[in-house]
């Protein structure tokens, strides 16, 4: 039987439940699509009171497999109006396993514009709210701090920064890492403003659970968990993870000409080397200190792909820096400078914003001419105007859709309003495809393709490959496993489903699994029909079809009726 | 015998293998060439993606000699 705790975030009661169901199993992404579907109004204003949140853990959480922790957070959205999934590392999925919780209701906001800040606080006795006042308007690292202070290094902490408190659209939430720092985001969708709109500052989990896993069969679940370890361990591609993490992919998006640069207006950028991952790994060694090239944001990983950036005296100046931020607030701003990131990185990180979404909104920003492509002081300050809450900083935490049009500038790089992950579209027409399907707005790890793009310039056969790769990427979501798992599984999904088999006695075949998958994909996609979300807003702006990308060549070419098949399950 | 100018080299990028170069007369397919690659190197490739002259290609591409090939392990971004 699976838990979920249901709290009225205006009175304070709670209530317990109890789900044999195997959605309810699965949790993660499963889950929490469902019960968006089932339970939030599609039509309803997502920072209304009608809107809820759903934080699910995944089958595997709190036991000893890698990287099986993933937090998954489903609402409403208030940046794409649509579903939202957006899930994170860290330690709250494992202590909501150790609470006996697979999920975490939030409903109801209080209607008084001045009501107080809350702290949800989760013990096994009992579930409070408390008073949060004290956090208020600061960022996210003194908020972090003050939570560790407060509640110990061990509880599982999410909060929001200033940008959700004012319910900025590219707000997200921020969850503690494996040493009690608040720094794993879920940062896409605008879920950070969800929260602050139930005026529920943080919640914490306490780590006074003590619900142990029960396995049905414990030798083979325990053969299972080595299993996957071996598979992690033996598979190429995860072990490269381990040495650079997500930054290898400055070099291959450079060669492949798809590095978003200068508000995607091309694809490659003279100097990427000076950014790439050899000079993060290079500096991070260099300079030493806190500096760390491997780094696990959940425990247990044996992938270990994030990273600890120190500055110039090898003090922690941020974790992690990952290639999307790499790109969105490195190439597509024209920086070249690995220090001037990573400080735009921390800024964001204080101030709870998804750094896609401000990386993008400060491309467009750019090219409107507030500031120069390449000037590393102007985009700090311009960063710096997000955490201060300026007039600037609002426009830029509210996405680049929205400052796209108080800037005046066509060329936004969004769908459905979601900035553009790191992958110039017109030079990879599998991302592209994806990019337009998605239920969640502009997407990458929805359906990965372009390690398996014969042409990326072309659209030939892109329907099929982003469907197959929707799949597979939507797979590790689907039970609140680390996507980057997948490339171990990706064949045989079968090491993960018997490891479900030995701890609950039940079996989900790999078709079976797969069919949960896209009756996911079919739910998220309903929702937005129902929240009003037609063909015509899963497009790219005008100018990805009119301008050709520099380098290739190539313009958006795909229709209306090729991303509605991307679309159909 | 192996002449310099029937040599494919091939770049393992963020890899500690550097540069392998294979003796390749002929024209052959990359399948091909990064077995032999993986022959001298005494371990598997795996997953990557290569890319000549700017582009992609694919497992049955063919290389010919003198082609310099990039290798980069097939990541993706988080």
């Amino acid at each position: 039987m699976f838990n979920t705790l249901r709290i009225n975030t205006v009175t304070g009661e709670y209530t317990k439940e109890t789900n044999d169901e195997k959605v309810f199993l699965l949790g993660g992404r499963t889950l929490s699509s469902y019960m968006v579907s089932k339970e939030v109004a599609a039509s309803c204003d997502p920072l209304g009171r009608h809107n809820k949140m759903f934080f699910c853990c995944g089958a595997l959480s709190g036991t000893m497999v890698s990287s099986a922790n993933r937090l998954s957070i489903g609402s409403k959205s208030p940046l794409t109006g649509g579903i939202k999934e957006s899930n994170a590392g860290g330690i709250v999925g494992h202590r909501m396993a150790q609470q006996g919780l697979r999920c975490i209701v939030l409903e109801d906001a209080p209607v008084e514009e001045d009501a107080n800040w809350k702290i949800i606080v989760i013990s096994k006795d009992k579930v409070e709210l408390i008073d949060g006042e004290f956090l208020a308007k600061k960022g996210v690292y003194e908020k972090s701090e003050l939570l560790t202070e407060k509640f110990g290094p061990k509880a599982g902490c999410l909060t929001i920064g200033p940008a959700g408190e004012n319910l900025l659209l590219a707000s997200g939430i921020a969850c503690s890492d494996p040493h009690g720092v608040c720094s794993r985001y879920a940062g896409r969708g605008g879920l950070g403003a969800v929260l602050a709109s139930k005026k529920i500052i943080a919640m914490v989990i306490l780590k006074d659970g003590g619900v142990e896993p029960e396995f049905a069969d414990a030798d083979a679940f325990k053969a299972g968990t080595k299993n996957i370890l071996h598979l992690l361990k033996e598979n190429p591609v995860s072990t490269s993870f381990t040495k650079y993490g997500t930054a290898a992919m400055v070099d291959i998006c450079q060669a492949l000409k798809v590095l978003p640069t200068n508000n995607f207006k091309q694809g490659t950028m003279e100097g990427a080397e000076k950014i790439n991952a050899q000079a993060m790994y290079d500096l991070i060694k260099e300079r030493g200190g806190a500096g760390r090239t491997q780094h696990a944001c959940q425990l247990p990983c044996a992938i270990q792909c994030s990273n600890v950036f120190p500055d110039k005296d090898g003090n922690l100046l941020c974790s992690p820096i990952e290639y999307e931020t790499m790109a969105l607030m490195g190439s597509n701003l024209g920086l070249k400078n690995l220090d001037t990131i990573a400080e735009l990185n921390r800024y964001a990180n204080d101030a709870g914003v998804d750094t896609l979404e401000v990386g993008a909104a400060m491309g467009v920003a750019l090219e409107a001419g507030i500031a120069n492509f390449g000037d590393d002081q102007a985009c700090i300050d311009l960063m710096k105007e997000v955490l201060n809450i300026t007039p600037m900083g609002r426009i830029l935490g509210s996405g680049c859709k929205i400052a796209a049009k108080v800037f005046g500038v066509r060329h936004a790089p969004h769908i459905l309003g979601q900035g553009l992950p790191a992958y110039e579209p017109r030079g990879t027409k599998g991302m592209a495809m994806t990019y337009l399907s998605s239920p969640m707005g502009g997407d990458h790890t929805f359906g990965f393709t372009l390690r398996d793009e014969d042409v990326p310039t072309s659209k030939e056969g892109k329907v099929e490959l982003s469907k197959k790769f929707q799949v597979i990427g939507s797979r590790m979501d689907a039970m609140g496993t680390c996507n980057f798992m997948r490339y171990s599984v990706r064949n045989d999904m079968s090491p993960l489903l018997d490891l479900i088999k030995a701890r609950y006695d039940v079996v989900i075949t790999t078709d079976e699994f797969d069919d949960f998958v896209k009756s996911t994909l079919r739910r998220e996609h309903q929702f937005n029909t129902d929240a009003g979300i037609t063909i015509a807003d899963h497009r790219f702006s005008e100018t990805f079809y009119e301008t050709a990308q520099p380098e290739t060549g190539e313009k958006i070419d795909i229709t209306d009726e090729e991303c509605a098949e991307a679309m159909k399950w | 015998m192996c002449r310099g100018d029937e040599m494919v080299k091939v770049i393992f990028k963020l890899s500690e293998h550097g540069e392998v170069k294979i003796n390749q007369p002929h024209p052959t397919s990359l399948e091909d060439l990064l077995a032999k690659c993986s022959g001298v190197l005494g371990e598997p490739i795996g997953s990557v993606i290569a890319i000549s002259n700017g582009k992609v290609i694919g497992l049955t591409d063919l290389v010919n000699d003198n082609d310099a090939i990039d290798i980069y392990p097939a990541l993706s971004g988080g």
